[in-house]
């Protein structure tokens, strides 16, 4: 009898946690979905991610944006 | 078994690896200087053109990325649950230190990706890159069906971590829940600053960026400094109380469908895996059913807190509401605002020629549009701010209904959501020995009690 209450509570739990996966799994795809479909309608080009700051920005070292290129070129050129 | 563990990675050989690992960082900067002297053309008045654009990393190079992610969620997957073989996984976990941690300095990286994701669902101005989009979704991925396969051996934030771990201590379990809040914090604060286009803190303040790159802002170098210090007595210090993508995966893998066992076997609940592993994440046996005059009082807490839960939402939604106007003043744009409206209400002479006095002066030449762009992301800011209250509540809502529910666990089993799947407790386990011919079945301890081996 116990070792029955003990199965039907693990099945109860897998259960619960098979739907809860698949949620997440649905919610996941929902949002690469949007993300994708964003994606086709923009304009080419890059936002700054960053606010115009580029000291310190990760997104430094590969951005193409003016205010980036002119802070490579002043580094480049020892500017402090 | 400690003794063989740490024969399988020493931490001498450890120290060795991560000094060769800087070694050859600084190497490859100094090989990439110039090795020949520019021309000199001070007859002629030529001036060498200096390159303004530089070049994009090559598509090609980051479908590579993607590509050298995918093969290591495969391989650490197949160490993990195939091979149970711990000394793959840590080999495996230096070579994406070497070559997402050293080679790509840090970027592109899963822990910064939902803010990516975040910042493209609500500035459409914003292209989110496939390659980031692809780091966050394919470990969430791993970990829904699989656990943190990426914290084991593809994270170079936690091989480092591993790297430096020399003497772990036990953090007290009460530190352990408190801190472990600390990601979803950070996450929810991460997600509400990229979304309102403040920044993304989450990059700003990892660190061990600055770390991979050789460079940064102090304090972050002195914080991955820190970090690392720590992680030679607290294992997995940042991954564990600190990564906001942890968080994810931790919820992810809560719910996976596979999970990490320490023996595939009958487990004889001699506890050598609970002390072999450095995070505190082995769990005991449930103590059994509770006896029945206990369980009304138990439900009856449950449903309390059940019932708090929406109060601790609104409750959070309206502080956080309350905290908007310090929260935006991390904003640039709101910052030059203030700015301006202080130079406006104390005029005060521009001195130095600073990035802030330039910009001040530009502000002043359309002062309509700096103040109408402030009070729209004030605006912004307020429903950011009141979501990531709720966010707050919901946290600790959540947690203390975790911490009244009663697990049933039979064995010694890792924690689904804790276990970073590093493949450490396999080889404590006497019956994985056995089955590995690593020793003879005669020196097997005996099972403790009697549910040793129940299915759960």
């Amino acid at each position: 009898m116990k070792m029955k209450n003990a199965i039907d509570t693990a099945n109860r739990r897998e259960f619960l946690r098979g739907g809860l996966r698949y949620a997440l799994l649905a919610g996941l795809g929902a949002v690469t979905a949007t993300v994708a479909a964003r994606q086709q309608v923009r304009l080419p080009g890059q936002t700054c991610i960053n606010a115009g700051i580029c000291r310190g920005c990760t997104a430094f070292a590969d951005c193409g944006l003016p205010g980036a290129l002119s802070a490579k070129l002043a580094l480049k050129e020892g500017a402090p | 078994m400690r003794r063989l563990l740490h024969r399988l990675c020493p931490s001498s050989s450890r120290w060795l690896v991560l000094g060769a690992l800087l070694l050859l960082n600084t190497v490859s900067r100094l090989a990439a200087e110039p090795r020949f002297p520019p021309p000199d053309f001070s007859e002629t008045n030529h001036r060498i053109p200096v390159t303004t654009t530089p070049g994009a990393r090559a598509l090609w190079l980051q479908y590579a990325d993607v590509a050298v992610l995918l093969a290591c969620l495969a391989v650490a997957l197949w160490l993990i649950y195939r091979k149970r073989s711990r000394r793959g996984v840590f080999w495996l976990s230096l070579f994406s230190l070497a070559y997402f941690g050293f080679y790509r300095q840090g970027c592109i990286c899963a822990i910064g990706s939902p803010q990516n994701l975040a910042l493209g669902l609500f500035d459409p101005s914003y292209a989110v890159p496939f390659t980031a989009t692809a780091f966050f979704v394919a470990p969430l991925l791993v970990a829904l069906f699989a656990g943190r396969a990426f914290c084991a051996g593809v994270c170079p934030h936690g091989a480092i971590q591993d790297l430096v771990l020399v003497k772990p201590l036990k953090v007290p379990l009460w530190l352990e829940h408190a801190l472990g809040l600390v990601p979803f914090l950070f996450l929810g604060a991460g997600l509400i600053y990229a979304a309102t286009g403040t920044g993304f803190v989450i990059c700003r303040y990892d660190p061990f960026v600055p770390l991979f790159r050789l460079s940064g802002r102090f304090f972050v170098l002195m914080a991955g400094g820190a970090f690392l210090v720590l992680g030679m007595f607290v294992g997995r210090a940042y991954c564990r109380f600190l990564c906001p993508y942890g968080a994810l995966l931790k919820l992810a893998s809560l719910f996976s469908k596979w999970r990490v066992r320490v023996t595939p076997d009958t487990c004889t609940q001699c506890q050598l895996c609970e002390h072999s592993c450095p995070f505190g994440v082995i769990r005991e046996p449930s103590a059994g059913a509770l006896p029945p005059q206990f369980l009304g009082r138990e439900r009856r807490r449950l449903g309390g807190l059940l019932l708090l839960l929406p109060a601790l939402i609104a409750g959070g939604a309206w502080l956080g509401s309350k905290l908007s106007v310090p929260a935006s003043q991390l904003h640039p744009a709101i910052q030059l605002a203030e700015r301006y409206v202080r130079q406006q209400k104390a005029p005060a002479p521009y001195g130095v020629q600073t990035a802030d006095a330039l910009s001040l002066q530009r502000a002043e030449e359309n002062p309509e549009a700096i103040l109408t762009a402030a009070a729209d992301l004030r605006q912004r800011f307020k429903l950011a701010s009141a979501l990531f209250g709720g966010w707050v509540g919901l946290v600790l809502g959540m947690k203390l209904i975790s911490l009244s529910l009663r697990p049933s666990r039979t064995d010694f089993e890792p924690d689904r959501g804790a276990c970073f799947a590093c493949a450490r407790c396999f080889l404590s386990c006497p019956n994985e020995r056995v089955r590995r011919g690593l020793m003879p079945a005669s020196e097997l301890p005996l099972p403790v009690g009697g549910n040793a081996g129940l299915v759960t």
